[in-house]
């Protein structure tokens, strides 16, 4: 692993108290390089966005953190532990060292102020030596980076069109130079030309500010063209982490390889895909064992009762790692290949096709 | 064929004894509903039941005139010598049910404008609204004087006064509130199979109402019985029934407050105020309970975060 | 046996404009829709593909009737659709609409919601209708079916509020299936098993489809036809294939080069795409002239501004409107 900047170590994120506590996101860890772009995929209520909101601590009541540690390490300074800032500290590292871009820019920009004013609020809060024009010129200049015209500057939200609004929105979080931005699923408001604009524009911004990203979305043929690193999310736990090229040539989770083929192809070949049966899990009431096992077209009895961890699942491919039981020599002898899950996929398909 | 025919059938008893539990999960969930429903409660109970319990006619003259309570009359007696308990019980019973009566006919017309106006628009939607904004403009009780003095005297008239001053206000916010209902998908899709309108009026939109109809009549009920008390109080209302209203009329009437007969203006007056207070309490409580952000939050401490031990 | 061959649904000339801002003198309008004509084909399936603004909802919703075209012809069964009461026209068009979570009435239950159809119809009556529901939901395969009537919709997940829209419009026996972009809410992975529900339902009851999506991806995989629309004009237009794998105009071929499509990974030479045009779709108040997308087309010349190009036949029956192809010809 390269230089780290952020670690998250067995994050585990409730709604409300006690025996009412819903599990939104459980034993998550993993690292994030520096000028890593990491995606996180996963289905609605799979618990990426808490988790991202999480890592900036940000959560409001009911949500809470109980227990695990996130760990940012700064460029010359020892490692501080996310969740334990508070106040100033906590106000000082977001923005400074970590800024959010979040799907709906409209709820993120103040729809009574103009961007300029924005602007201002973001450096008078941060940089209080910094004059109104200086605040001007490196406002002028964001938006530039951005795409966005420096007439828009005096320009309100919603004289904005969305993919300019997002625009906007990465502007003000570049703001103060972050070493991470967390983006919680931006471009899922957008057309997909908006979209793609904007992506090419995160790849260049990325290429030339070298700053590390999160990027959250529930499009995972999206972030096999953008990610360094994919994790995937089911129930609330990472099930499968790994390079997207390993991922894309090889998912190893049943999860991660339908989620990957239930996109029809755009070119190649037209054929037969079939999405994942079922619905995704209420978190209230999750299965015992896997909880990805009802919908899994290999389950076998040890998912039932077991929970898998993430482990390297070919030592072939040491940095990929897999929760799934399928992997575990003690319980299947041969791990299964990517055909055997297509086939899996496939004979479930035609099982249900069959009417009653 | 479908398996549902040979499940035994459901058994009323547990149908009804679910209802009565969510009923009662309701009223326990929130505080202030649990009181404001005790009062609300005791006062139905004495409306339905109290009157059986009086077998001597309260409006009957006796002898036993402007007698303080004792134990042979528990609130005392009138001018009239009529037993003040008596008349109090009888008078919750009228006054609690024609106040039903009217809540229930102002929030029927209104919901019936509000929504035909709001949801066929147009033409329709303008005349209505006109109709409705001229008796939003007009005062209430003012015109509810005018009627009740011109009309027959009667609890019908004190009634009808009311029901045509009120009812403008429950059709502006159903009207408001089927405006934004009207473009739903759920409305349009029901539109688009074919529905009959009268149908998509009444079980499309009305349902998707009701709790706001539910809260107005709540809300309706206690200015209701308010405004029936005042018309009635300043003797607009029947002389030969007896409610809470005209009961304050008769101790007006006889100087009960300057000879300080507090035991013949005090347990109406009171009733009035409880009464009120009650269903103001469960209306609260509705909103709290429909709206979480009202409620307090009892945020807890969130776990000790384990101390950074390695890097 | 239903004539495959024969077009049960024909629009011609289909024009529709909103008013906007009903105060001044000069009354202004929203050109939603410019001059589209298609056809339906029983047990076909016909994609309208486009981004937000390019007019097919309101395509969809016109042919829905739920509004009137301001001019155009839509003919059903070789009847002018504007000739047949609403009930009937009803009868054999129904729609399915882009978000399960307010298409069904939160306040009633799947029951109430399923048997409405079926009564409004004259498929079944009041006392019979319970008998019908069961066999709806399995058709939607909803089992068991029971557990799902007495439920309300904020019971169900997205994909089976969606199967309970699709089975109310099934429940009228349509012939015609109107599906506003059906799955763009759902969950990823189940959307394409809404997709081959609806296959499987086209195949069996030769349903005709008008598939309205965004997803170009999802058009290739679903439709035998995709229509391409930009700004409330049809630009392309033909078999799905043709249309995907060798687009002619430079909007489809934006929209293609814009999707996202992980099989780009497989080949190592490939890069991040750069697109050939920028912006968005224009403002459809004051609409640019001639073609709708000269402003963005990289490869606009005068007449584009002028005049919208006349459509210029391909071979496959693949059609496109475009200048640029017409005087490469």
């Amino acid at each position: 692993m390269s230089d780290p900047i952020l670690s998250v170590q067995h994050i585990s994120i409730d709604y409300g108290f006690d025996e009412d506590a819903t599990h939104a996101v459980t034993d998550v860890s993993f690292t994030l390089g520096r000028g890593e772009f990491l995606g996180l995929a996963g289905e609605s209520g799979c618990g990426k966005s808490t988790l991202a909101y999480g890592i900036a601590n940000i959560l409001r009541n009911p949500a809470n953190i109980v227990s695990g540690e996130i760990l940012y390490y700064g460029k010359n300074t020892p490692p501080t532990n996310i969740l334990a800032l508070s106040g100033a500290a906590l106000r000082a590292f977001r923005w400074n060292e970590l800024a959010i871009v979040f799907q709906s820019a409209m709820n993120a920009l103040n729809p009574v102020l103009s961007l300029r004013a924005q602007f201002r609020d973001i450096f008078t809060t941060h940089r209080p030596h910094m004059s109104r024009k200086d605040i001007d010129q490196r406002a002028v200049e964001l938006l530039q980076m951005v795409g966005i015209a420096p007439d828009r500057l005096h320009s309100f939200p919603h004289e904005l069109s969305g993919g300019m609004r997002q625009r906007a929105g990465i502007a003000l979080a570049l703001a103060l130079n972050p070493d991470i931005i967390i983006m919680d699923e931006p471009t899922t408001a957008l057309d997909v030309v908006a979209q793609r604009e904007i992506l090419s524009e995160m790849i260049r911004l990325r290429q030339n500010l070298q700053f590390s990203v999160i990027f959250i979305t529930h499009d995972l043929s999206l972030l096999l063209e953008l990610a360094d690193n994919v994790a995937i999310m089911y129930a609330g736990r990472i099930v499968e982490y790994g390079d997207r090229r390993n991922l894309y040539t090889h998912a190893r989770h049943p999860y991660s390889y339908g989620l990957l083929h239930s996109f029809p192809p755009l070119r190649g070949p037209a054929k037969k895909v079939f999405g994942i049966a079922g619905s995704p899990p209420d978190l209230r009431a999750l299965p015992q064992g896997c909880a990805f096992h009802p919908r899994c077209p290999m389950a076998f009895a040890a998912c039932q009762s077991a929970l898998p961890i993430l482990k390297t699942a070919d030592p072939a491919f040491p940095a990929q790692q897999t929760a799934c039981h399928l992997y575990d020599t003690a319980l299947r002898a041969t791990p299964p290949t990517e055909e055997d899950i297509a086939a899996a996929y496939a004979a479930n398909s035609q099982r249900r096709g069959m009417r009653v | 064929m479908s398996p549902a025919k040979d499940l035994p059938k459901k058994i009323p008893f547990i149908q009804v004894g679910k209802t009565v539990l969510t009923i009662w999960k309701f009223i326990t969930s929130n505080i202030k509903v649990t009181i404001g429903s005790g009062i609300v409660g005791f006062f139905l109970l004495v409306a339905i039941f109290g009157p059986m319990f009086i077998h001597n006619n309260p409006a009957l003259y006796t002898r036993q005139i402007n007698l303080s309570p004792s134990w042979q009359h528990l609130l005392g007696t009138t001018t009239g010598g009529q037993d003040i308990l008596e008349q109090l019980i009888v008078g919750t019973s009228t006054s609690i049910f024609w106040g039903l009566g009217t809540t229930i006919a102002i929030e029927s017309l209104g919901a019936v404008i509000g929504i035909v106006g709001a949801y066929f628009g147009g033409w329709w939607d303008e005349l209505l609204t006109v109709l409705s904004n001229v008796f939003l403009v007009i005062p209430g009780l003012v015109l509810a004087i005018v009627l009740a003095a011109f009309l027959p005297r009667g609890s019908l008239t004190v009634s009808a006064a009311i029901f045509v001053t009120s009812w403008a206000y429950v059709a502006r916010s159903l009207r408001a509130q089927t405006l934004s209902l009207r473009s739903r998908d759920f409305i349009v899709a029901a539109r688009s199979m074919g529905e009959r309108t009268w149908r998509i009026l009444f079980f499309e939109i009305l349902p998707n109402e009701l709790p706001l109809v539910s809260a107005g009549i709540v809300n309706n009920f206690s200015n209701v019985i308010v405004a029936m008390a005042t018309l009635e109080f300043l003797g607009l209302g029947s002389l030969n029934t007896i409610s809470w209203g005209t009961m304050l009329y008769w101790a007006q009437v006889n100087a009960a407050l300057i000879v300080g007969q507090w035991w013949w203006f005090v347990p109406p007056g009171l009733c009035i105020a409880l009464f009120g207070a009650g269903l103001t309490l469960i209306n609260f409580g509705i909103d709290e309970i429909a709206d979480p952000r009202l409620r307090q939050f009892k945020s807890r401490k969130r776990k000790q975060l384990k101390k950074v031990t390695t890097i | 046996m239903k004539d495959v061959n024969t077009p049960i649904l024909t629009v011609q000339g289909l024009q529709k404009y909103f008013p906007v801002g009903q105060f001044g003198l000069r009354r202004r309008y929203l050109r939603a829709v410019e001059d589209v004509s298609f056809s339906l084909y029983p047990g076909k399936v016909t994609a309208l593909v486009g981004e937000s603004g390019s007019g097919k909802t309101t395509v969809a919703r016109v042919l829905a009737r739920i509004y009137d075209p301001t001019s155009g012809k839509i003919s059903l069964d070789g009847q002018d659709a504007g000739a047949i009461a609403p009930r009937a026209y009803r009868r054999k068009v129904q729609m399915i609409f882009q978000d399960p979570f307010s298409s069904l009435n939160p306040a009633t239950s799947i029951a109430y919601t399923l048997s409405r159809p079926l009564v409004a119809h004259g498929h079944a009556t009041f006392s019979n209708v319970h008998q019908f529901l069961p066999e709806l939901l399995q058709r939607v395969s909803l089992t068991p079916a029971e557990q799902f009537l007495k439920k309300h919709p904020h019971e169900l997940s997205g994909g089976q509020r969606q199967r309970v829209a699709i089975a109310r419009a099934l429940a009228v026996q349509p012939e015609i299936l109107l599906a506003d972009e059906p799955v763009s809410m759902l969950d990823v992975s189940i959307r394409l098993d809404i997709l081959n529900l609806m296959t499987q339902l086209k195949e069996e009851e030769k349903l005709a489809i008008l598939f309205i999506t965004h997803d170009i991806a999802s058009a290739r995989y679903f439709a035998e036809e995709t229509l391409v629309m930009y700004a409330g004009q049809m630009v392309e237009g033909g078999s799905s294939e043709e249309v995907t794998q060798q687009p002619k105009h430079p909007y489809t071929q934006l929209l293609l080069s814009a999707a996202p499509d992980p099989d780009r990974l497989a080949d190592p030479a490939a890069e991040i795409p750069v697109l050939p045009a920028r912006g968005e779709i224009p403002s459809l108040v004051n609409p640019p002239s001639g073609c709708r997308f000269h402003p963005r087309c990289p490869l606009a010349m005068d007449v584009c501004k002028e005049r919208f190009p006349q459509r210029t036949n391909l071979e496959n029956g693949h059609w496109v409107h475009c200048h640029h192809v017409q005087s490469a010809e």
